[in-house]
């Protein structure tokens, strides 16, 4: 019980005296602090130009430090040089190919074509911006006409696409042969031309949002899902890694049109059930960006066979690649529709029981991003009936959960912690205080999963901050033989209730204080 | 223009502010215009602000201390003063007129020195960084200035209870490698072992700890091969951090921060001291290339793409193992899948730096992979 002394009254000079030294303070050290960091910054740019710098340098095998050093700078930049010089005549012979008439000139168009793809496609120098300063880009779209050969069209929607691989500028230069890079995706031409003009798309719809825009006004979303049809595998990948880059947003339109096109949520379903991983991969992409901006795209995909599938995958991949779209987009279709834990992910079924084991291998995994999103997933089911708490309660889960919730990352520790809060607690309708399931918070609090939450009531974070104060409250209320308060007090929870004693925020403020008032109060110790 | 200056130095001057928060408004003031001004268009007048600087802070050291108020006065006026000085010289330090103010170099740096015999650590701190601005602005020939200034920079680096003094003290062991590059060579068994028992100390706030790192990777790049000799000592250093960087509990964002700093200060260690020997021994590092790829892998598969300084630090840092280890190292690059994995992602980043970088590294994994 603390002595209720009251403090001196303070001289009538000591608060101006204050005041006053705390605005000298706070000048002095703002600006102080604004030329450290300010040197700090400075220092990081200079020595991140010279590891640069020394990084480009290539030192003969013999020679004089002199030499050396004089030999090595020439190599590199007569090599440069050469290389550019050497796409400007490609580009050139381009040009001329075009201009003359008679025996040998595909031959001619060919072989420019090929010197400057495979210039293109070398990864030392970049060589993307000559290309386009000596004028590639419109000679590209001419050799792209319809009625030229496959292997010319080819050659040239493969040079276009390591342009647009290249920086932002060097992608908007490939404004003016979008057109017929669209045009090639459709039935006229060959799958192998269509599937390299589908990949050059795709490298310009990944550049941004803007460049989508204008893809979708020029209508590549029909074609390039017909493509993802495609019998042919690469193909398929190709056209579904491209579509993902289309539709990826912010704007959600392109979604929204694309889940209207009759067949595509077919096509989709048929990838899926397909061996190739890699397909899956692509298409798990397209779902999950579906599944992120379109509502209809939601309803529509959740009363079809992509969960099932979706958490077959996730049952049975070993595959990073493919796990990381599989769980995105199942932790988006779980948090976005109640149908998925309703009536897909039904307590009773395979499938839960599959799902399950899936989450569980991913937050058993090493990667953070399956961690993560595992455990979202699974903080959104836990929201759902009693039957789901108890299931994912029974199972390896809650250990796992346990172990993050007390030694990993902030954002991780946040979710294990969202998903631990819902298996112990079944929300009533009104605004009264969930009604506590005893077995499951007891086991969950002996596990050890005390201390995790009393440091996420230590975040900065308020809705962090907030979520585990719930927590200890479930605590303080439910822990039998009113052995909750006790627990709280040996994991320093009082200690850290109590910094929001003068919190900024109202709401916490009051809940945090309401808390220390009403279990660790006057009466509290006379029990014993 | 110059109007203004005037102004702001007859108002940081007048008698009537007791109120030091106006004499500090009005140098900080004087900074941001020194910030924003264009050398060519102002030089002169900016030249003349730096000799008013200069006189001034020459006063102070006449003032006669009676109180620890007139202390504490002199010592904040100096302070003020030594950061305007700082602003100037970072703002020549890259241009072509630069010779205009280092005319005046041998007298700043009396003057920072004398500063030195002050007891304030507040003011220490704006002297250090102001000199470490000097330093880079003069290049090799602050060597001069070495035998007197290096007491005065290891007494920083010890300075544990002012953490701030030496966290900047560690900067400009940085900025005094980059301005001397091998004429730094006497000074750094005196720096190193300074440095080596600051990261052996628990009394070091912690936050000064990542900068170290760091800067033993600008020295190990400036040393070059006469590196040799600290290795056996600052590679368990190194490898204690990265442990560190594993076990520690990460239960806030400063946690997290502080974790993501430790990593990307480690990285650029192993960079400098990798680039350092690149030409001359490489093969000391050969023995610790396993636990150094081992180390990047865990990180990067962590924070791949999360953290982009920690990215483009890992990144980096693989591309120089690659190519100052070469052939030493070939069946770690074709064991490991991750790499590609990464460099691919990397590739496809926003960011241009990293895409820059992830490219080149790109190109020297091949070499290594055919070689």
């Amino acid at each position: 019980m603390a002595d209720d002394s009251a403090s001196p009254s303070p001289s009538s000079a000591s608060p101006l005296q204050h005041h006053r030294e705390a605005l000298k303070s706070s000048v002095r050290n703002t600006a102080a602090s604004r030329r450290r960091e300010q040197a700090i910054a400075i220092g990081k740019e200079r020595r991140e130009a010279l590891i640069r710098a020394k990084r480009v340098c290539r030192a003969p095998i013999s020679g004089s430090d002199e030499a050396e050093m004089e030999e090595g700078d020439m190599v590199v930049d007569e090599e440069k040089a050469c290389l550019e010089a050497k796409t400007a005549h490609a580009v050139e012979e381009l040009k001329s190919a075009l201009s003359i008439q008679g025996k040998g000139v595909q031959k001619k168009k060919i072989e420019a074509l090929r010197d400057l793809r495979r210039l293109l496609s070398q990864p030392e120098v970049p060589l993307v911006d000559t290309a386009i300063k000596a004028g590639a880009v419109p000679l590209l779209v001419q050799y792209l006409s319809f009625g030229s050969s496959d292997e010319q069209l080819l050659e040239a929607a493969w040079c276009l696409t390591n342009i647009a691989a290249g920086e932002p500028e060097e992608t908007k230069s490939l404004l003016p042969a979008l057109p017929l890079l669209i045009a090639h995706l459709g039935e006229k031409s060959s799958t192998l031309v269509a599937e390299q003009c589908a990949w050059a798309i795709g490298n310009v719809a990944g550049e941004g949002a803007e460049l989508r825009s204008t893809l979708l006004a020029q209508g590549a979303l029909r074609p390039l899902t017909r493509l993802m049809f495609s019998s042919k595998g690469s193909t398929a990948r190709t056209a579904a890694w491209a579509m993902s880059n289309l539709i990826k947003g912010p704007d959600p339109k392109a979604a929204n049109e694309l889940i209207t096109i009759d067949g595509v949520l077919n096509a989709i379903i048929a990838s899926l059930e397909k061996e190739d991983e890699e397909l899956a991969t692509e298409v798990a992409w397209v779902v999950v960006y579906l599944s992120a901006l379109s509502d209809r795209g939601i309803s529509l995909i959740v009363r079809s066979s992509v969960p099932q599938l979706l958490i077959g995958r996730l049952f049975s991949s070993e595959n990073l690649q493919l796990l990381i779209p599989v769980l995105r987009g199942l932790g988006n279709l779980i948090a976005a529709d109640d149908y998925m834990v309703d009536s897909v992910l039904t307590v009773g079924h395979n499938i839960i029981d599959q799902a399950l084991s899936g989450l569980i291998k991913c937050l058993k995994s090493d990667n953070r991003v399956l961690r993560k999103e595992s455990s979202w997933a699974l903080s959104n089911i836990a929201a759902g009936s009693f039957e789901h708490k108890k299931l994912i309660f029974a199972s390896e889960a809650t250990p796992v959960l346990i172990r993050l919730v007390t030694s990993m990352q902030f954002d991780i520790r946040r979710e294990a912690a969202y998903t631990l809060g819902n298996l112990c607690v079944v929300p009533t309708g009104n605004c009264e205080l969930p009604k506590i399931i005893v077995e499951h918070l007891v086991a969950i609090v002996d596990g050890g999963a005390l201390p995790g939450f009393i440091h996420l009531v230590r975040s900065a974070d308020v809705d962090t901050a907030g979520l585990g104060l719930q927590f200890l409250e479930l605590v303080m209320r439910g822990y039998p033989n009113k052995q909750g308060p006790k627990l709280v007090e040996m994991e320093d929870g009082i200690e850290a209730m109590e910094r929001f004693q003068f919190h900024e925020n109202e709401q916490m403020r009051n809940m945090a204080n309401g808390l220390v008032d009403e279990y660790f109060g006057e009466d509290y110790g006379l029990d014993e | 223009l110059g109007e203004i200056i005037s102004a702001l130095l007859a108002t940081a001057d007048r008698s009537d502010s007791n109120n030091s928060r106006l004499c500090a408004s009005a140098y900080e003031t004087l900074n941001e215009i020194v910030r924003c001004s264009h050398i060519s268009e102002n030089l002169n007048m900016i030249v003349q602000l730096l000799q008013e600087i200069l006189k001034r802070l020459n006063q102070t050291f006449e003032i006669q201390i009676t109180s620890s108020d007139d202390k504490e006065k002199q010592s904040d006026l100096q302070a003020l003063l030594c950061g305007v000085a700082q602003v100037i010289l970072q703002k020549f330090s890259s241009c072509h007129e630069k010779s205009a103010i280092l005319h005046f170099a041998d007298q700043m740096m009396v003057l920072f020195l004398r500063v030195f015999s002050c007891n304030s650590s507040n003011v220490h701190e704006e002297a250090m960084l102001a000199i470490g601005a000097l330093a880079y602005a003069t290049g090799p020939e602050f060597v001069k200035y070495m035998p007197e200034f290096h007491k005065y920079l290891e007494m920083g680096l010890q300075n544990f209870g002012a953490y701030q003094v030496c966290c900047v003290s560690v900067g400009v062991v940085g900025d005094i490698c980059h301005a001397l590059d091998d004429k730094v060579l006497p000074y750094c068994d005196g720096i190193m072992s300074t440095l080596l028992k600051d990261l052996s100390s628990p009394e070091l706030h912690r936050s000064v700890k990542p900068p170290i790192l760091s800067c033993i990777g600008d020295i190990a790049l400036t040393m070059g091969e006469h590196f040799e000799k600290y290795v056996p000592y600052t590679m368990p250093m190194l490898q204690g951090a990265a442990e560190l960087c594993f076990r520690m509990d990460a239960p806030d964002d400063d946690s997290i921060e502080y974790q993501n700093e430790l990593s990307r200060s480690i990285f650029e260690a192993y960079s400098g001291i990798l680039q350092g020997f690149k030409n001359s021994k490489s093969e000391l590092m050969v023995p610790y290339a396993g636990n150094i790829f081992q180390f990047v892998e865990l990180v990067l598969k962590d924070n791949l793409l999360r953290n982009e300084s920690v990215t483009k630090a890992g990144v980096a840092m693989v591309g120089d193992l690659a190519d100052a280890l070469g052939p030493n190292i070939k069946l770690l690059f074709k064991d490991s899948k991750f790499h590609s994995e990464l460099l691919g992602q990397c590739c496809q980043s926003d960011d241009e730096q990293l895409r820059e970088t992830a490219s080149w590294v790109q190109g020297v994994i091949t070499r290594v992979l055919v070689s």
